[in-house]
């Protein structure tokens, strides 16, 4: 669990510094008036920026406990996952490659060119389809050679990391359709751009989550780090 | 003290839904149904959750008819039992205590004690709700399952919990692991909608440090729960493959008559950690919200200032982040490094210091208080002394060498119903009978709320002090019956029928309580908009109860902190938050 803790610590430290400025030694019962300190007008944005940041500091919690079962429940020594990596590294570059292309589609939505806008986001969705659609084929491999009910897990744990990571993917391409028709119904390409940049950092957090398990799950370059972090000490 | 103009904090921001935004209902459906405004959802949250408590009541009912005269109800075998006791911790756990303080206190009073409209997000507050309900109805659905609810504890600790000698082994377990994946699904939307809403959507003058503590503790609640939760997801979603899909992350090699099963190599020690990574702030996910209501009914009733405010947020905080490193403790008798066992033994200890602080601070704004023994106020002070109780007795077991033998008897069963049972019990019904009158307009019934008061508290101290020495005697919790235990003396079972009687009429009194809830909405006294002179916002809207939106045409605006009462030289005892002072009479 002592990646969780270290997850829980670095919210702790975030939280920390936002609390440090918001003046918890102040003696409310001295002083009186409508003394504001709210941030500057964000409205609506401001709000769904930081409702995003909170449910994905939940969603990043959350993988953080599965890489921490991992560590605690897969043995050092196993066989691995019976699937040839090149496959999750072909939907890896998907994942990433939608994650360019909604950095792309918000730049030209801040300009306002809005049919490029709606094109890039497209691709953005028919590369996320790919990627989707990638796991979903190598969820049947493992499922088919009997690997996700194997005694060291590992194939159960990929199983169940692509299961929700792809859950959480689909439910993102749910609210990129719900934009894109928005945003064609009403035609306000500030509302768009506002909009994709959400969406950007969703998946571009799901792409860090990803790379994350996959390091766990295959050995990547960084699975020597996760390793570190997540197995407890022999 | 002294006003600051109000022309250095406008245009006032915030990111509440102003007027014109918010979704303002057509038809009976979506005023009362489906509605957004969080005021009607706080009372569907809240009336869902007392209903499936009723049950949770019922079913408490049928543990003590079967420990306190064994034998007599046949209807009660021992799967019967397991499955009662198991529903019954997990309804009043988590489906009715997070689900009241949450989503019943938390969207009533967060827009309306910080000065919002509503919630930042109402169409995600409303979503919340109605996965919550589902979350309810497929729980309740395992009762009339093949096979009945599951009987596995409300720990649901594998590997038994899915192995075929416990009841409810087939759909049981399925579908209560299915609900706590809805339930946890339904509270992020709810939980990420109250943070943003404290952080974003304050009215102007409302800092952090002029929230009442109400807010705070309730906020700081929601967090943990947003990190807690998590693990209960992970643990439930997996318990849910190796019980469908045959995956072994929780189930070891097990042969079960005479059978091996196709599981193999997994860890039921990894899943009691993720358990109680939730299940050890949980307490606190309910007890954060407790503590900063009773600070608030405390002061109300009391005409007098918290003691120590800034240590009492600080306190909430500090309580929030070192829920996160005792978990362990629960987890004593399952073996670990000896090392560790000092460490979560040492931070459980630790965690006293700032609940202690709480208590003292509580008692020092009593000090010397215009105490009004309201049924509110009698609610907060025997919370007061049932945590007190209930705290102690946890400062024995979060010591190893003191758990180890008592970790099986009633003696937890008592501890944990008085700090987590009946305290925040008590916290919800001091609540309900305060801010009763700004929901309904009405006032409950006095001399029905002290009938309901008075048998609550003596009953519930008869009911779970008298099990401690049960516990000390050595009776063990979890079993059906408790015979040929020799040195268990014949005393032990008049003790257990007495509490039995007790825990019935005790179950009886609450019929009393709904009974004036319902008799109250057209018989009660009609409240008016501030019927116990308090400060804070909720009591300052134009109408009672608040319309949709709150506030009318202007958002209030904040001039001090919460806790005003017999200021010197004011008009009266109070200065609500929202008056400046030159018209309150205070000097400046």
């Amino acid at each position: 669990m002592s990646l969780v803790l270290l997850y829980l610590a670095g919210l702790g430290a975030v939280s920390g510094r936002w609390l440090a400025r918001q003046h918890l030694a102040a003696k409310p019962w001295l002083s009186a008036g409508p003394s504001l300190t709210l941030p500057p007008d964000g409205g609506t944005e401001l709000a769904a920026k930081l409702a995003l940041g909170i449910f994905l500091a939940v969603v990043g919690l959350l993988f953080a406990l599965l890489v921490a079962a991992y560590g605690m429940r897969v043995p050092p020594g196993s066989t691995g996952i019976p699937l040839d990596p090149r496959l999750l590294w072909l939907t890896t570059g998907f994942l990433g490659l939608a994650s360019l292309l909604l950095h792309r589609a918000g730049r030209a939505a801040r300009r306002g060119a809005e049919d490029e806008a709606h094109a890039t986001l497209l691709a953005a969705v028919a590369a996320s389809l790919v990627f989707l659609g990638g796991q979903g084929l190598a969820w049947r491999l493992i499922w088919e050679a009997e690997a996700g009910r194997t005694a060291d897990a590992a194939g159960s744990f990929f199983v169940l990391i692509t299961l929700l990571h792809g859950l959480h993917l689909a439910g993102g391409l749910a609210a990129l359709a719900r934009i894109a028709v928005g945003a064609a119904w009403t035609g306000s390409p500030a509302r768009l751009a506002r909009s994709i940049g959400l969406c950007t950092l969703y998946w571009d957090a799901l792409l860090v989550i990803w790379l994350v398990a996959f390091g766990i799950l295959f050995r990547t370059p960084w699975s020597g780090l996760i390793d570190v972090l997540c197995r407890p000490p022999a | 003290m002294v006003d600051t103009p109000i022309g250095a904090a406008g245009p006032f921001p915030g990111s509440e839904p102003d007027e014109a935004e918010l979704y303002h209902p057509h038809s009976w459906l979506t005023r009362y149904v489906f509605s957004q405004d969080a005021k009607v959802i706080a009372i569907q949250y809240s009336g869902t959750a007392l209903a499936i408590g009723f049950v949770a009541l019922i079913l408490s009912w049928l543990i003590r008819l079967q420990l306190g005269f064994p034998g007599l109800f046949s209807f009660i075998g021992p799967a019967e039992y397991y499955q009662i006791i198991t529903m019954h911790g997990m309804i009043m756990v988590v489906y009715l205590l997070t689900a009241v303080f949450l989503g019943g206190f938390g969207n009533y009073l967060i827009p309306l004690m910080i000065g919002a409209r509503d919630m930042v997000f109402p169409y995600v507050n409303m979503l919340s709700y109605w996965i919550y309900l589902l979350a309810v109805l497929v729980l309740v659905a395992s009762f009339f399952a093949p096979g009945g609810p599951t009987g596995a504890g409300w720990t649901l600790y594998p590997p038994q919990a899915i192995l075929s000698g416990t009841p409810g082994q087939g759909w049981g377990i399925v579908l209560m692991l299915a609900s706590l994946i809805l339930f946890i699904i339904g509270f992020t939307m709810g939980g990420v909608n109250y943070v943003v809403t404290v952080l974003q959507a304050r009215a102007p003058g409302m800092t952090l440090m002029r929230m009442p503590l109400t807010i705070w503790g309730i906020f700081t609640a929601t967090v943990l729960a947003l990190l807690a939760f998590p693990a209960l997801f992970v643990g439930a979603v997996m318990m849910l493959l190796d019980r469908l899909l045959g995956t072994s992350f929780f189930m070891p090699m097990i042969i079960e008559a005479g059978q091996r099963l196709h599981y193999g190599g997994g860890t039921p020690i990894l899943f009691q950690h993720l358990f109680w990574f939730f299940g050890h702030p949980e307490v606190y996910i309910v007890a954060l919200p407790a503590f900063g209501i009773v600070s608030d009914l405390i002061s109300t009733h009391a005409r007098k200032n918290i003691f120590g405010y800034r240590m009492m947020v600080w306190a909430i905080i500090a309580i929030g982040a070192l829920s996160f490193v005792v978990w362990a403790h629960h987890m004593y008798v399952s073996g670990m490094n000896p090392y560790f066992g000092f460490f979560f033994a040492t931070t459980t200890l630790i965690i006293a210091v700032p609940t202690a602080i709480k208590v003292y601070n509580w008692v020092l704004t009593l000090w010397r208080g215009d105490i009004h023994l309201t049924v509110p106020m009698l609610f907060a002070i025997a919370f007061i002394v049932t945590f007190l109780n209930g705290g102690l007795t946890g400062l024995f077991l979060g010591n190893v060498v003191v758990d180890v033998p008592l970790s099986d008897t009633l003696f937890v069963v008592a501890h944990f119903h008085m700090v987590m049972g009946v305290a925040p019990i008590l916290v919800i019904f001091g609540g309900i009978y305060h801010w009763y009158p700004k929901v309904t307009g009405r006032m409950l019934d006095e001399r029905l709320g002290r009938l309901h008061f008075w048998v609550t508290f003596l009953g519930a101290y008869l009911i779970f002090f008298p099990m401690h020495y049960l516990g000390l005697l050595g009776v063990p919790r979890r079993y059906f019956e408790i015979t040929g235990l020799g040195f268990i003396p014949a005393s032990a079972a008049s003790l257990n029928a007495f509490i039995s009687v007790v825990a019935l009429v005790v179950g009886a009194a609450q019929v009393v309580f709904v009974v004036n809830l319902i008799r109250s909405l057209w018989h009660g006294v009609p409240a008016g908009g501030n019927p116990w002179h308090a400060t804070t916002l909720e009591w300052q809207t134009p109408d009672t109860p608040p319309r949709h939106g709150n506030w009318g045409a202007r958002l209030p605006v904040v001039y001090r902190w919460p806790y005003d009462y017999s200021v010197p030289g004011a008009a009266e005892d109070f200065v609500p938050q929202n008056q400046p002072s030159h018209t309150a009479g205070v000097a400046p």
